[in-house]
């Protein structure tokens, strides 16, 4: 969203006039960036950010009417809400979600300020709950050096856990720590950007395979080929940007990855058994 | 030490480099700290991340055009397509007509028009100030819908809109 202080204006004006033609323009200004939200952030495809989309439209009216305006960005906070729209709507759509989330923040002071009140708590996703497991595992078996190494080969998935442990191991302020994780995340922006847009050509093959009655052997295979060139797209930090943030060889980096995902793998299948 | 307020990690996230007291807080406090960096994460990715050409506002096609003796005269056309056929010897020249995706406006006389669609997949409705004139929701071939007058018209074929005014 480019302009700010035009969105925020009118979503001001919109809380005291409830003008329709002020709710259509705040809906036009932000359907691309509540449609994208999940791609962006979460690598969903856009199956996912058509469903999230309609779910945040449903409730947009009654969201914006929550703002209020103490000094920050309308973008900042919108960002804010979205995070845990998508959380809830995370939860609203898993069988078992009771059991998934758990608040996080019970004592953040006023968290409710100028948030709506159901999604005011930062939730866990299922994804973070897959990320505490594996840090509890590793927690007891390995040094915090060896587990900081496997953090950042898979940053995608402890991006947000790990920035306070790689800033005590390295020495670092936060920001700092903040930026060393942006500086590897960028090691694999271009594969990213290459899985966004294969799931934007998947999508327009999908389309053209809906609608045509019998769609042609070509393009269904054409289909199934990207499915699996996307699955194949790996966003993981590269062994040699590890070793050179950590001041280790790259043989270690690799040794002590490999160690640790045999040790997952072997304890995730005797549980399973 | 008391928890951050959501207001002040905003004014922190916006701000792009939090102060002292907030960084040595958030050693401590997994909540604030999982708040904001999540939030500022967020916030990179959408900015610097490009958008899908999936996802972009295509403007409606619309005309304005007013029905005369010879067809029809037009104002403004936009997204629609000019039809006009080379005259064969001997014969008139055929009328103007509007042509946009699957939907063909034709002049019939000087006071009516009709609209041809070569094709309905779903659906389709075609609204007169606000009035439905004409709906069909299932599968068909070449609608035709005959001695339509002035008016301000909505058409909506398988979920694309048209809009256009006769005067």
């Amino acid at each position: 969203m480019d302009n700010d202080s035009s969105l925020k204006d009118i979503v001001l004006r919109y809380q005291v006039s409830r003008s329709r033609d002020l709710l259509a323009a705040l809906q036009m200004a932000l359907a691309s960036y509540i449609y994208h939200y999940p791609r962006k952030v979460f690598h969903r495809d856009h199956d996912a950010a058509s469903v999230f989309y309609l779910y945040v439209f449903e409730r947009l009216e009654t969201v914006v009417l929550k703002f209020e305006d103490h000094g920050y960005r309308f973008t900042t906070w919108f960002t804010a809400v979205l995070r845990n729209l998508y959380l809830n709507h995370l939860r609203t759509r898993s069988d078992d979600a009771s059991d998934r989330s758990l608040p996080l923040s019970e004592n953040t002071a006023d968290s409710v300020h100028g948030m709506p009140e159901d999604i005011a708590r930062h939730e866990c996703s299922e994804q973070d709950t897959r990320r505490d497991n594996i840090l509890a595992r590793l927690k007891d078996r390995f040094s915090v050096r060896d587990s900081l190494l496997f953090q950042m080969h898979f940053l995608e998935l402890f991006k947000e856990s790990i920035v306070i442990p790689l800033a005590d191991h390295l020495s670092l302020s936060v920001h700092g720590a903040l930026s060393v994780i942006e500086r590897a995340r960028r090691t694999y922006r271009k594969r990213y950007l290459r899985l966004l847009s294969l799931q934007d050509t998947y999508t327009r093959i999908c389309s053209r395979v809906k609608k045509e009655d019998a769609p042609s052997r070509s393009l269904l295979a054409r289909k199934n080929g990207l499915a699996l060139r996307m699955e194949q797209i790996q966003l993981t930090v590269p062994f040699r940007h590890i070793a050179r943030v950590f001041s280790v060889t790259l043989n270690l980096v690799s040794k002590v990855i490999t160690k640790i995902r045999s040790f997952l793998r072997t304890r995730t299948s005797r549980e399973a058994a | 030490m008391n928890c951050y307020s959501t207001p002040d990690l905003l004014r922190m996230v916006d701000a792009g480099k939090p102060d002292n007291s907030f960084l040595t807080h958030i050693r401590s406090c997994t909540s604030c700290a999982h708040a904001y960096v999540s939030l500022t994460f967020s916030i990179s990715a959408m900015d610097l991340l490009p958008d899908s050409p999936l996802f972009e506002d295509i403007p409606m096609p619309s005309a304005s055009l007013s029905l005369a003796p010879h067809g029809f005269v037009v104002k403004h056309a936009g997204g629609f397509s000019l039809a006009s056929p080379i005259p064969v010897r001997g014969k008139r020249r055929s009328a103007v007509s509007l042509i946009s995706g699957p939907v063909i406006l034709e002049p019939l006389d000087r006071c009516t028009f009709r609209i041809v669609i070569s094709s309905v997949r779903r659906s389709c409705t075609l609204v007169r100030d606000n009035d439905v004139v004409y709906r069909t929701g299932q599968r068909d071939e070449r609608v035709f819908i005959s001695d339509l007058c002035t008016g301000s018209y909505r058409l909506t074929v398988d979920g694309i809109a048209f809009s256009f005014t006769v005067e």
